[in-house]
């Protein structure tokens, strides 16, 4: 009788690594200084339209125009904010910042769509909740920062540890 | 138009899971070999006459094969060596555009459109986080999951929109996919299969995705108005084409609306003359990742107004036997790879137009839609209506 084999397939293993350092860009360096040395949240205020940029960005995308650099049209905004909505992944298909692959079994918590005081429309953040999961995160609930302490913060998002929801 | 583009030629792989036994290159030559056999037609550098395919256009992401310049190392398979080859770095959708405005350009007579991506062979999710952008939504773990997941909620709290509804458009996916022998997952489920699979990120469930991973190749040869009629009898022209982008960052838009699709689809209206598209395609093939998007999409492709992509899908006008059958194939929901999905939009929506769609054949399909997106949350979207 002939015996049954199973094809093998021979895979090739490889990998891609390669390290870059972005600089931040005028705004977002002038953004990122204001969270590290400051603990506060600035946005870029259009001349044209009135959107507040946050990321804070050179050029408005509706007006297309370019944003000076100048102090009237940056905004500091609230250190709290209005959740918007809220979202959680659960299972294993989540990536993990740090690598970029997805370790089985790791949950992250949930993250939030933050429209910090003073902003409008255009203003929204999205950010990490203080939260295990989105049962008690709504639309419409008060949120503030949590920041690290000033020698933690090194001038990322990652310098807000996580938002949280507070009564007023 | 004033000037003519036909699809002439279509080949496509069975969508599956893992093809481990099949490097890229081969998997793209299968697609190819499909679409030359169909056509007859070879390349225009060792076609006796000339006449032959002048130009190669790939769509590939460089992060799925780990090199830079995707496509060179398969030039051979896919027939570049010693013609014009250039990569889109997009959705198929927009591959095809290019090969149109090409055409149209009178630079080129036939174009041959190759998509072909093998997930299984590193990690989807990796690849999508590196979309974003590095500084505010890559270090938070995005994928398109997750930002998914994002407008979904949106979507829903806004206009709302029933995990129910959404389901639908799973169900008919995949039922509708056990008609097509290319499909990776056909399968006989119902709502409550749906609403009762695992959650992957709320409100997305198992059956709400596509399948996790996905292999296959798409390719497409289009040809001017005049090498098309020498080609083939059953041209499948194009009509209208228009393509739209919004924000990158995702707080930049309202994510329960899809204004860039509007935007692309009334370019595409225009060119063809359609003002009342619920009426006037027969069918469409669009690019649904997740459930809720056939919903959304509907309104931005305006089969529907803002807001009733769930009463559209409850009226059952979207059936295979409904007013505008919708994805006949079983779409992306059903298993298509990243990119080559949009390509096989047009491939299924041109096969409908030629009467080659065998059991999922729309009866009497005169006017075809295709629709494709890449980016976050359908950041770029592209619409194409083919005719016959």
């Amino acid at each position: 009788m002939e015996e049954k084999t199973t094809q093998e397939y021979i895979r090739v293993p490889h990998r891609l690594t390669v390290h870059w350092k972005e600089p931040a860009g005028a705004f977002v360096n002038r953004f990122f200084l204001r969270m590290r040395d400051k603990a506060e949240l600035w946005a870029i205020k259009c001349p044209k339209c009135g959107a507040i940029l946050l990321p804070p960005e050179i050029v408005c995308g509706k007006c297309k125009i370019r944003i000076e650099d100048k102090e009237e049209n940056w905004l500091k905004l609230g250190n709290r904010g209005t959740l918007l909505l809220a979202y959680h992944v659960t299972g294993s298909r989540e990536i993990d910042p740090s690598t970029g692959w997805h370790p089985d079994g790791q949950v992250f918590g949930p993250l939030g769509f933050i429209r910090p005081d003073g902003g409008n429309e255009w203003t929204l953040l999205v950010h990490a909740m203080d939260a295990e999961d989105t049962k008690n995160l709504h639309p419409g609930m008060r949120v503030e920062a949590v920041w690290k302490p000033r020698k933690e913060r090194t001038g990322t998002m990652q310098d807000i540890k996580f938002w949280r929801t507070v009564e007023e | 138009m004033s000037l003519k583009v036909a699809i002439v030629g279509i080949g496509q792989t069975k969508y599956e899971a893992n093809k481990s036994d099949m490097w890229q290159g081969d998997v793209a030559y299968d697609a190819i070999e499909k679409a030359l056999q169909q056509t007859g037609l070879t390349y225009q550098d060792v076609a006796e006459d000339g006449f032959g395919i002048e130009k190669i256009l790939t769509t590939g992401e460089d992060h799925f094969i780990g090199r830079t310049c995707n496509f060179f190392w398969i030039h051979h398979y896919i027939g570049a060596f010693g013609l014009a080859q250039n990569n889109v770095s997009g959705d198929g959708t927009y591959a095809v555009y290019h090969a149109v405005l090409e055409i149209l350009s009178g630079h080129h007579d036939i174009i041959m459109v190759v998509s072909n991506t093998k997930e299984s062979e590193t990690s989807r999710g990796g690849i999508e986080n590196c979309i974003f952008d590095h500084i505010f939504l890559q270090p938070l773990g995005f994928d398109y999951l997750t930002a998914a997941s994002l407008q979904a909620q949106r979507y829903m709290y806004k206009y709302g929109i029933q995990p129910e509804q959404c389901a639908k458009a799973a169900v008919k996916s995949r039922r509708n996919a056990k008609r097509n022998p290319y499909a990776q997952e056909p399968l006989s489920i119902d709502i409550d299969d749906v609403l009762g699979s695992r959650m992957l990120a709320s409100p997305i469930r198992v059956l709400d995705s596509k399948p996790p991973v996905s292999d296959g190749a798409c390719a497409i040869i289009l040809a001017s108005e005049k090498a098309a009629k020498k080609i083939t009898d059953k041209p499948v022209w194009v009509r209208g084409i228009g393509n739209c982008y919004d924000a990158h960052y995702l707080g930049d838009r309202d994510l329960a609306d899809c204004d860039s699709l509007a935007l692309a689809a009334q370019r595409a209206y225009r060119m063809a003359g359609i003002s009342d598209p619920l009426k006037e395609i027969d069918v469409a093939e669009i690019s649904t990742e997740y459930s809720y998007q056939e919903l959304l999409w509907t309104e931005g492709l305006g089969f529907c107004g803002r807001g009733e992509g769930g009463h559209l899908i409850d009226s059952g006008a979207t059936q295979m036997k409904g007013e505008l059958p919708i994805n006949p194939s079983g779409g992306i929901l059903a298993g298509n790879p990243f990119q080559v999905a949009g390509t096989a939009r047009v491939a299924e929506a041109a096969l409908q137009l030629r009467g080659e769609a065998g059991r999922r054949q729309i009866k009497n399909a005169k006017t075809a839609l295709a629709h494709g997106f890449y980016g976050p949350c359908g950041q770029s979207q592209c619409v194409i209506i083919l005719g016959n």
